[in-house]
């Protein structure tokens, strides 16, 4: 099966965060942890610049979290989605520390951790894809295929703001901020 | 940093000292002392029991070895257990008096393998500030530093003969708390020099919100260093006696605020 992504268009996020909502709802996830978080980032490059990025576990083709788990309790389904299996996780939270991305979040309540499961059951089920990608208004934010959203125009994987993409190889594709200083 | 993050503090200080002691111990080739093995194993096996408080269910922690594939965690618990393992069998039933039997070289091979995976842990490309050569360099100096010292401090308590032996422990220990003073600096300038946003905090965190810590670590160790200078020049062999243990007192605290600092400054890259 084709490794499945999610594509971001950063030229199309208004940071409503309908995202965020969706992914709560959707995946019932208790007060406190987060699987998708839409963050605003401002800086200066040739002229001032903000945006938004929304994140949550890029199902990464090398799951640092998935090596340093001591008690095997993250796997990568053939599909590529990056899954916690809660009942083998023992709370050490040293997937927490791996992820650059900070997707996997502890849950205080069930002393497991936790994150973004790309909606796997509503994929599984044929009812749709992920809850957060579904529900973005702007279509800023996608789903599809690593090789078709790889193959749209002007995706890359590295955004400025985060981590070198070779530490994870991320399941992701950004379309970048178009320049309005050329 | 998380309070649960005091447990490693107090796991990776006294296994690491365990480990040092015992290679140091093996190294001194004197008669094998079963109570100064006893003595590391005591230490070991607390070190081990800390840091069940680590995991949110401690109940789960067999399951920590399964991963053993990739997982240095993993690789670190089997070591160290089998440490551990070796270690009791040596107290329990190696009664030959001889440092270097096999079970004793086999004990010591787990014991440097144990510290190594330790070390890999922290090699995080997602954490600047522990994937960096001041890791290792960290965690083997607080080895040799806690593992000669507290074989000095086991002679002192144990071994009224043993003054020429611990002086030249002191100069060992010496050395090895002075490089200490070279780490530091390397690893801020490194954290200053990286440009990134994770390692500018954490050196931020080191030099300004824990800067009172880690001066008071230098500090710590600058007297650790003074107190064993003064088991070099003393002739008194009671002041000598009195120094070594002073030394391996603020030596220790100062470990604790080094360990302190390790996970305080910790900041993953990105937003």
């Amino acid at each position: 099966m084709s490794q499945v992504a999610f594509f971001f268009d950063v030229n199309r996020c208004t940071g409503c965060r309908t995202c965020e909502v969706a992914c709560k709802v959707e995946n019932e996830v208790e007060v406190g942890p987060r699987w998708r978080k839409v963050n605003t980032i401002e800086g200066d490059q040739g002229g001032p610049f903000m945006h938004h990025v929304s994140m949550a576990c890029n199902q990464c083709e090398t799951p640092v979290c998935a090596e340093a788990c001591p008690s095997g309790a993250i796997t990568k389904r053939p599909d590529g989605i990056v899954v916690v299996d809660e009942s083998k996780c023992i709370g050490a939270r040293l997937c927490a520390w791996a992820c650059p991305y900070d997707a996997p979040q502890f849950s205080a309540d069930t002393g497991k951790m936790q994150k973004c499961s790309f909606c796997y059951h509503r994929i599984d089920a044929g009812v749709g894809g992920p809850a957060c990608a579904d529900a973005c208004p702007t279509k800023a934010l996608q789903w599809g295929t690593l090789d078709k959203v790889a193959a749209k125009d002007g995706a890359t994987i590295e955004l400025p703001v985060l981590p070198d993409a070779e530490i994870t190889r991320p399941a992701i594709r950004f379309r970048p901020m178009k320049s309005r200083h050329s | 940093m998380e309070t649960r993050d005091w447990s490693l503090v107090i796991f990776t200080i006294l296994t690491q000292a365990a480990v040092g002691a015992f290679v140091v111990l093996q190294f001194l080739d004197r008669p094998a002392s079963r109570r100064g093995r006893a003595a590391v194993l005591a230490v070991l096996s607390v070190g081990l029991f800390a840091a069940l408080f680590h995991l949110a269910t401690p109940l789960e922690a067999f399951r920590a070895v399964v991963n053993f594939g990739s997982s240095w965690l993993s690789r670190e618990i089997v070591f160290g257990s089998l440490f551990a393992g070796l270690l009791t069998a040596l107290v329990a039933l190696d009664g030959s008096g001889r440092a270097r039997t096999p079970l004793a070289w086999l004990s010591a091979v787990a014991a440097v393998a144990f510290l190594y995976c330790q070390i890999q842990i922290y090699m995080m490309p997602a954490q600047p500030s522990w994937n960096s050569f001041a890791t290792p360099a960290a965690f083997s100096a607080t080895a040799l530093r806690l593992g000669i010292l507290g074989v000095a401090g086991g002679l002192v308590l144990r071994e009224p003969s043993a003054d020429r032996l611990i002086r030249g422990l002191s100069y060992a220990a010496i050395f090895v708390l002075v490089l200490e003073l070279l780490i530091v600096p390397l690893h801020l300038t490194s954290l200053l020099g990286d440009g990134s946003r994770a390692a500018t905090v954490s050196a931020n965190r080191l030099i300004g919100d824990y800067g009172t810590v880690l001066g008071l670590r230098l500090v710590l160790l600058c007297a650790g260093a003074l107190s064993l200078g003064a088991v070099l020049l003393t002739k008194n062999s009671r002041t000598m006696r009195t120094m070594t243990l002073a030394s391996l007192g603020v030596v220790f605290l100062s470990e604790l605020c080094g360990r302190f600092l390790f996970y305080a400054a910790q900041m993953r890259v990105g937003l």
